[in-house]
């Protein structure tokens, strides 16, 4: 019998202990996966919906986390997964919001704002082939290696994506620059 | 290393440059600019995407992880059970069968013979108390208009609620259409049966009645009987009275 409870201990220790790494695993990486997801789908409640999605599933498989380490990509394979799993179900419960009414709420100056949004529209119209290396690393911080991984492509498509995705926006900034300035002259 | 090849990787990785790339880099004022815009570049990227993440995100994660777990975790033991006993009814189908064949001749023999025997009033007010437990549980107020609407349909209405009104809805008593409602009190949640007289579910046995857990108590009006149940020791032929009193009859 008291062999039984203590067991019943353990049991209940080890659900403790999987809540607790669980919720530090949500406090590290909500706000990075939401802003994925939202530059991935420019849309705040779906978003939301694949955030709350990829932890649900990431609680189901805790277990087989077993590295800290690979947390990261581990949860990123999981949010792109729901991500497809979305266009594989009938897709019209969302309507698709229109680029111009992306806000940005961190910026301070006009200036700034400016230059965001129109950073934010060009990269929301690359092609996702391109869109989503160059999410993973100036979104996720991720390193080539894990872009590579976790988009199952090798390291030098990658690199390449990566290059191709920056100079296009590069191109299309400075074309919309020269636009601004066109108009105030 | 040659020039291209390292504009190439400067573009796409310049956070993420090898030893060898940086020496590069290092040795020419040109490259060094150059490698420093584009790392500018990437932190402007990183800035015009970095927007606000809603409030309690993470909170609400963990909750709807526990509460969707706990969902999943009855449906399977449900599940389970279900699977449990049809597993065994296949085992014991036949003998299951004939037992069930002369349950049913014996049972048409006696009801055929009794005459559609009533349940006492108390016991079956109890016994729909105990399918519907989860009617007790409620804690959202429900206006006097919306009991009124369904009171209504009976004919009745109420002046004003006996206490916080937390579920009120139409249900069935052997055929006939009654209210059940349930309000907070000082005792706990108290249900309430309003059913029109005519069918006269609530006419046989007697006025009091009481289980391990509940104790009830019966208005037999005119136009319509007030069952009352709540937990044992609460006062209830004072509420039962109160409201059948509330009610007016169109």
């Amino acid at each position: 019998m008291f062999g039984n409870k203590k067991s019943n201990d353990q049991v209940l220790l080890n659900m403790a202990e999987k809540q607790q790494r669980y919720e530090a695993l949500v406090h590290v990486y909500h706000k990075e996966l939401y802003r994925f997801a939202y530059w991935l789908c420019n849309d705040p409640n779906i978003a939301d919906d694949l955030v709350q999605e990829t932890f649900l599933r990431a609680w189901r498989s805790l277990d087989s986390l077993i590295d800290q380490k690979a947390a990261k990509p581990w949860l990123l394979t999981i949010l792109r997964r729901e991500n497809a799993r979305r266009f594989e179900r009938k897709q019209f419960d969302y309507s698709d919001v229109d680029n111009d009414t992306l806000v940005d709420q961190t910026s301070h100056s006009l200036d700034d704002e400016m230059e965001q949004t129109v950073i934010q529209r060009q990269i929301s119209l690359l092609a996702d082939e391109y869109k989503e290396p160059l999410l993973l690393q100036v979104v996720m911080g991720c390193s080539g290696d894990e872009i590579a991984s976790i988009l199952d492509l090798n390291k030098n498509t990658v690199m390449t994506r990566l290059f191709r995705a920056k100079n296009q926006l590069k191109e299309a900034l400075s074309r919309d620059d020269e636009q601004l300035k066109g108009a105030s002259k | 290393m040659d020039e291209l090849e390292f504009r190439r990787r400067t573009i796409a990785q310049p956070n993420e440059l090898d030893k060898e790339l940086l020496e590069f880099a290092n040795s020419s004022p040109d490259r060094q600019a150059f490698l420093n815009e584009h790392k500018a570049f990437d932190k402007q990227l990183n800035d015009a995407l970095d927007i606000a993440v809603p409030d309690n995100l993470a909170e609400r994660i963990i909750l709807n992880t526990s509460l969707k777990e706990k969902a999943r975790k009855d449906d399977l033991e449900q599940k389970s059970n279900v699977v449990d006993s049809r597993s065994r009814f296949k085992f014991y189908r036949i003998y299951l069968a004939l037992a069930a064949s002369f349950v049913i001749a014996v049972s048409a023999f006696m009801f055929s013979s009794e005459q559609n025997l009533n349940h006492a009033a108390g016991e079956h007010a109890l016994a729909h108390v105990y399918h519907e437990l989860n009617a007790l549980n409620k804690t959202q107020p429900i206006s006097l208009q919306t009991v009124n609407e369904k009171l209504a349909l009976l004919g009745g209405q109420l002046n004003d609620l006996p206490g916080k009104v937390t579920y009120v809805n139409f249900c069935d008593f052997q055929g006939e259409k009654g209210i059940h409602l349930v309000f907070a009190s000082d005792f706990g949640p108290i249900t309430v049966f309003i059913v029109p007289s005519d069918n006269k579910v609530f006419e046989i046995g007697s006025g009091e009645f009481s289980d391990a857990r509940y104790a009830g108590h019966i208005s037999r009006g005119k136009q319509a009987d007030t069952v009352l149940i709540a937990n044992l020791g609460s006062p209830v032929d004072v509420y039962s009275e109160r409201i059948a009193g509330a009610i007016r009859w169109l």
